[in-house]
């Protein structure tokens, strides 16, 4: 509900108490007669007590990198001496655990990135319009980082070729290779860039390079290590 | 939900989103009701330190995430009062001493940094018309003047952004 299409713009200066004295009469008279801006101005009528308990000058002050390092820091620590703290089960606990590793180390050798590499970091992709395109995992190499892709919904109309960039912090985008897009729109690649984990916290795809020219940007995440 | 996930949480993703979500309003709060800074980074980290330990006994039903997180705020800045008012004051000393002054002086400032919160998360165009309009009291052919936006264009934005506060405040689970 948003009042009505004549009147509608001048509820939330009357509410504010901003309009002219004419206008003001104007809108009582309009309100006596008008359900759907009547019901408008209660919905709204409560604000300004709102905002009277808020300052104008009040703003969300910045708060210390060191804050919030400290309380990370804490979590982990806490996290990591609950996770060493025996408890009854762990007799039973190390076998399973032991036998799971071998699992695990088996299937991970088979399905991560890097040839078995651990990926030390992942993106989810997003579209400049917000849609998520796809995701990136990163995995540590001795050439640099590999980077595993995956991404559906893409746009294949003007050449389906795509290039992966991975932007450092300092601002300089390395190009980790292109790949192509299958007829459906989806693809996956593995792609190898020279940065190291650390270097970079964003991914972006963009459209091939021209000329030396960066293609467009199609998606891009930031990098969750 | 992220409160959810967090005991499940190992790498820190979620305490890290939680914390980006409301440590700022929350180190407001506590820093307009201890006025040190210093004391006010300690609640905050002491509010994630009790979220993370007790983010299994959660009740969604019972309180919101906001609800909850200020309900520890509020308790740690009652004790941090109460420590205060049992060492000697020294006589340019101005505090709170009774607790009911306390509860009352807190309500007050959960609600100011609740609301200045959701002011944030207004566009810069929006918050700008009510300040000018609320705080300022200006009308609109005044902010239409003084702004050099044109006087319709300024009470629709108006009205718009006091529509969009309203959805915030309703998200945030605060009534008039």
């Amino acid at each position: 509900m948003t009042g009505c299409r004549e009147y509608g713009d001048l509820i939330g200066p009357y509410i504010l108490g901003a309009l002219e004295p004419d206008e003001v009469e104007e809108m009582s008279r309009h309100l006596a007669e008008c359900d759907r801006c009547a019901l408008e101005r209660r919905r709204l009528a409560g604000l300004p007590a709102l905002l009277d308990y808020a300052q104008a000058d009040d703003t969300i002050a910045p708060l210390s990198p060191q804050l919030e390092d400290a309380v990370l820091d804490q979590f982990v620590k806490e996290r990591a001496r609950a996770d060493q703290s025996p408890g009854r089960w762990r007799r039973f606990a190390i076998p399973a655990a032991a036998a799971a590793v071998v699992i695990l180390a088996v299937v991970l050798a088979l399905v991560l990135p890097g040839g078995g590499q651990r990926a030390y970091a992942r993106a989810e992709l997003w579209s400049t319009s917000g849609k998520v395109l796809g995701n990136a995992s990163a995995a540590k190499v001795d050439s640099g980082t590999r980077v595993q892709l995956r991404a559906h919904d893409l746009p294949v109309g003007r050449g389906a070729v795509y290039e992966l960039w991975c932007v450092r912090k300092d601002g300089r985008w390395i190009n980790g290779g292109s790949f192509q897009a299958r007829a459906d729109g989806t693809a996956a690649a593995v792609l190898t860039a020279a940065v190291r984990p650390g270097d970079y916290h964003v991914v972006v795809v963009t459209r091939r390079s021209v000329g030396g020219e960066r293609g467009a940007e199609v998606m891009r995440g930031k990098l969750k290590y | 939900m992220l409160v959810e996930r967090l005991p499940r949480d190992r790498s820190g993703d979620e305490l890290r989103e939680l914390y980006r979500r409301y440590a700022g309003e929350l180190f407001g709060f506590a820093t307009s009701a201890l006025g040190d800074r210093e004391q006010a980074e300690e609640v905050v980290q002491d509010v994630f330190a009790q979220l993370w330990r007790h983010a299994g006994d959660y009740d969604q039903s019972r309180a919101s995430v906001r609800t909850w997180l200020y309900a520890i705020a509020r308790n740690r800045i009652v004790d941090a009062h109460r420590r205060a008012a049992a060492r000697p004051k020294r006589a340019d000393e101005d505090s709170l001493d009774s607790a009911a002054e306390i509860d009352a002086a807190l309500d007050q400032a959960v609600l100011r940094w609740q609301i200045t919160a959701a002011l944030a998360r207004l566009s810069p165009a929006h918050r700008e018309v009510i300040r000018l309009a609320h705080y300022g009291g200006l009308t609109m052919r005044e902010i239409a003047e003084r702004t050099g936006i044109p006087l319709g264009t300024v009470k629709s934005r108006t009205s718009y952004a006091l529509r969009s506060l309203r959805l915030i405040l309703d998200e945030m689970e605060i009534e008039p």
